[in-house]
């Protein structure tokens, strides 16, 4: 008889195991995607550098010396110090979303903020920039998206976290918005102590 | 460099790997299919490294080492997909063992009125004459009990 009833409860039983899977997936977003390229080292790039007013002064920590615009520059010239490199485009309506975060991380000078304008003019870049404020202290110019592609950027907004040796640890898929910005900066403050970071390996 | 400039040999190798490659933005359709912005991008890309003389698999790790598997449409045959490729051949195994039992035990319901098959149950069950035996008893004492008897026996002599 015992067995009877385990062979009457078992479809229900794996029913319900499908059901906990299937409902959990109904909570994941299928368009975040895990990047590869998490621990791996900043793929190389040579691309012009913007350097729009900024809209507070970056403590000298983490400034950035000897940088001109129009000059071009690889992975190498922020090396030295965790990085965020955020990829953002004048025409993304989704950057407007996290920009606010963006400002108020520049402002508490916290990190060091580079833009990658992502196939965007660079007119309307810095247009964009006076309009809505320059969180970034240096923005690289990726006109025809190669870069990007690299990267294995496939949305605008998205952002990554670089270690002092231009690894890349961490990647965030769209906008940081109010929800994930405090995670988001926990992921850099970790990145920028380096004691923390080997404990967590 | 677009598409449109390949030769027709070339044009049907970027036919096939612009196929095989999903495109990230808009999820359910291939590179080839898609209209969107990185689709139309990595098109270009697919295309220039056709005129270098790539491989399909060169092409297909160049993507896959930037964007991930999930830009394949066929995963690798790898440890990680183990579960992956196994699970349909696994299942299908199950449903036969499953379906094999069925049929055993639906002609077991014969074997009460025919006695001469012998016990259905497999090895771990009881002889075909206790089974009978016990048959008997159930039926003998079955008479309060409901009309489904034959199929109650069954059950309990397992």
């Amino acid at each position: 008889m015992k067995k009877n009833h385990i062979r009457l409860l078992l479809p229900i039983a794996v029913l319900l195991v499908m059901g906990v899977f299937l409902y959990i997936g109904l909570s994941k977003d299928p368009r975040k995607l895990p990047s590869v390229l998490i621990g791996k080292s900043v793929p190389a790039f040579n691309l012009k550098v913007m350097l729009p007013p900024k809209v507070w002064p970056v403590s000298d920590g983490l400034s950035l010396s000897g940088l001109e615009t129009e000059r071009s520059v690889g992975p190498d010239t922020f090396k030295g110090q965790p990085w965020v490199l955020n990829v953002f485009a004048s025409w993304c309506q989704a950057c407007l979303i996290e920009h606010p975060h963006l400002l108020e991380m520049a402002r508490q000078g916290k990190i060091r903020l580079i833009g990658l304008a992502y196939k965007d003019q660079e007119a309307d870049t810095l247009n964009w920039l006076a309009k809505h404020g320059n969180p970034y202290q240096a923005v690289i110019v990726d006109r025809d998206g190669l870069t990007g592609i690299d990267l294995g950027v496939y949305g605008v907004p998205e952002t990554f976290v670089m270690s002092a040796d231009n690894t890349i640890v961490h990647k965030h898929v769209g906008p940081i918005s109010a929800g994930s910005s405090a995670e988001f900066l926990d992921r850099v403050s970790l990145t920028q102590s380096p004691k923390t970071l080997e404990g967590s390996k | 460099m677009t598409p449109e400039q390949l030769n027709p040999e070339q044009k049907a190798k970027y036919k096939e790997v612009a196929e095989e490659l999903r495109c990230l933005v808009c999820q359910n359709q291939s590179i080839a299919d898609s209209q969107a912005g990185l689709a139309t991008d990595l098109k270009g890309i697919i295309a220039e490294q056709i005129i270098q003389g790539k491989s399909k698999e060169e092409i297909k790790s160049f993507m896959e080492a930037r964007y991930g598997e999930f830009i394949l449409y066929k995963p690798a045959y790898s440890t990680e997909n183990i579960v992956l490729w196994a699970a349909p051949f696994l299942v299908l195994v199950l449903a036969v063992i499953l379906a094999k039992r069925v049929i055993k035990n639906s002609n077991s319901g014969r074997a009460v009125s025919t006695p001469k098959t012998s016990s259905p149950l497999g090895k771990d069950a009881v002889q075909s004459s206790d089974w009978a035996e016990a048959l008997y008893k159930q039926e003998n004492l079955g008479k309060s009990e409901n009309k489904d008897a034959n199929k109650d026996t069954r059950k309990k002599t397992k």
